[in-house]
């Protein structure tokens, strides 16, 4: 009976120590990771805004903010009717691997020359720029060459808005990616705003009306409204705004 | 080849128990240091003690004017990466006074604090929006960013204790030894922390100021960097008032400021 009794508590004391010696070390290193992961290697700091633009300033009290595109609510235009017909083969394409930029600094001023910059409605050219893309819009023919549209004109073409419905292999290159937030991201440029379709194209629709953008479309025209100043391109209107301590432009319907 | 046969050393049953347990309270004192270290900063004294004495200097001074020639790392389009270069000109006045101008090929702009309100003013435009505030700069700093998402230009160095803040988040911080900065004779410091390592220049001798600043953003793409050059410091010529108040010039239009919707204050958590 002793005996059962010893070896029963040898066994239960050698297990239960056994378990410890395994599991407390283990035990202990988890937490330790644990606590790393959660940042607990770091010291405690103040909690600053996550919402200066970090790198634009050269903070250090902003240096863990997050560089954060703001929330707006934003409404589509009045959608304009639209047919869109697949238009004929191109008869000359090159498409050259375009970027867009994803965080567009404010602050730091360098100047950034893109073909659609150019822009100027209604400028006449006797032939196509070299690479030109043909489409069809609405039963209306239109040639596209990196963010700038044109339409046959007298004895040539001029150069009109961007056509809402408007579909190209990718976003003309330079534009500009501008997260609207909700998951909504729309490549700004040349004053158009484009959207990727699922077949991994991109369409013009229609300007988003309270989306803030860094820059004016090219050609912009400034106007006035109840005393204040505004830009109109293309039916929509463009104010001024203070964003981050900088100047850049929401959308209104006018 | 022979294989080797495990080490065995005779232990008596009954020490078993106790050595088992020796060895747990072991591996445990092992990994409890670890994390006591973590949540000390290295911070050399030699480093600290000049990064104090700067930060006293500026934090205790009433009124001083600087300029800075600021550079930094920017992507194009196509991923070269190139320098933009903008100047700034500061004049603060404690407790509450400041004016900075930004000035580049193609913007200039400004910043003016009142004690009463935030004016931003794009010369380059014309426009100009005004916030209405009060307090100590440190206060109109902190309604700045956390409600408007603007961040003083060279921030860091006008608080009021700029020492504590410059450390808060520091993980180590290294004297790197006297150098030169534009020929001025300096300290070089060094300081890591989480997502970002930093650098500041101190000048030798009775005006402890900086003289360099950089930034390495360490956590983005191939670690982008801000540099400050500082020059002019002057802590003798007064700053009136008419310094810090904003007169709209002709044909001034005001507009907007953006203010941050109380939603994105919810990012306040997120890592990066």
């Amino acid at each position: 009976m002793n005996e059962t009794i010893d070896f029963t508590r040898r066994m239960f004391f050698s297990k239960t120590v056994r378990h410890l010696a395994i599991g407390l070390p283990v035990l202990l290193a988890a937490l330790t990771l644990a606590g790393a992961d959660r940042g607990g290697g770091q010291r405690s700091a103040p909690a600053r805004s996550v919402v200066v633009d970090r790198s634009s300033h050269g903070s250090i009290r902003h240096a863990d903010t997050h560089i954060v595109q703001r929330p707006v609510e934003v409404r589509p235009e009045p959608a304009r009717p639209v047919e869109v017909h697949p238009g004929p083969a191109p008869r000359q394409v090159v498409a050259p691997r375009h970027e867009v930029v994803t965080h567009r600094d404010v602050e730091a001023d360098v100047h950034r020359p893109h073909f659609w910059n150019d822009f100027a409605f209604h400028r006449r050219l006797g032939a196509l720029p070299v690479g030109f893309l043909a489409l069809q819009i609405g039963g209306v023919p239109y040639y596209y060459n990196d963010g700038i549209y044109y339409q046959p004109a007298d004895n040539g073409y001029e150069e009109v808005y961007p056509p809402v419905g408007a579909e190209v292999p990718e976003p003309p290159d330079g534009a500009i990616e501008i997260d609207a937030g909700g998951g909504q991201v729309y490549y700004y440029a040349g004053g158009a705003f484009y959207e990727q379709q699922a077949d991994g194209g991109y369409a013009i629709v229609p300007t988003p009306i309270g989306v803030i953008v860094p820059e004016l479309p090219p050609g912009a025209v400034p106007i006035t409204i109840n005393g204040s100043v505004a830009y109109q391109f293309n039916g929509v209107d463009y104010e001024p705004v203070f964003v981050d301590g900088v100047t850049q432009y929401q959308t209104f319907a006018p | 080849m022979k294989d080797r046969k495990p080490l065995r050393i005779p232990v008596p049953a009954r020490l078993r128990p106790g050595l088992s347990l020796a060895a747990c309270v072991l591996a445990g004192l092992m990994v409890l240091p670890v994390r006591a270290a973590d949540d000390k900063p290295v911070i050399d004294p030699r480093a600290d003690e000049l990064l104090k004495r700067m930060g006293d200097y500026l934090g205790q001074a009433q009124f001083f004017s600087v300029n800075a020639e600021i550079w930094q790392d920017v992507d194009l389009s196509t991923g070269q990466r190139v320098q933009a270069d903008r100047t700034v000109s500061l004049q603060v006045r404690r407790p509450d006074r400041l004016h900075a101008e930004v000035h580049s090929t193609r913007r200039n702009r400004e910043l003016l604090y009142d004690g009463e309100a935030i004016t931003l003013f794009n010369r380059a435009e014309n426009f100009y929006g005004t916030v209405h505030t009060s307090g100590p700069l440190d206060d109109a700093m902190d309604v700045a960013s956390e409600r408007f998402g603007i961040s003083f230009p060279l921030e860091d160095f006008l608080r009021s204790d700029p020492h504590k803040d410059f450390l808060a988040k520091a993980a180590s911080g290294t004297d790197i030894g006297p150098v030169t900065v534009m020929g001025v004779p300096c300290e070089h410091l060094a300081f890591t922390q989480e997502n970002i390592d930093w650098q500041v220049w101190i000048e030798d001798g009775p005006m402890p100021v900086p003289r360099k600043f950089v930034i390495t953003y360490k956590d983005e793409p191939d670690a982008p960097q801000f540099t400050a050059i500082f020059s002019n410091w002057d802590f003798t010529t007064k700053l009136p008032d008419f310094v810090f108040k904003f007169e709209p010039p002709p044909g001034a239009a005001k507009i907007k400021v953006h203010e941050i919707r109380a939603e994105n204050q919810s990012h306040e958590t997120e890592g990066k």
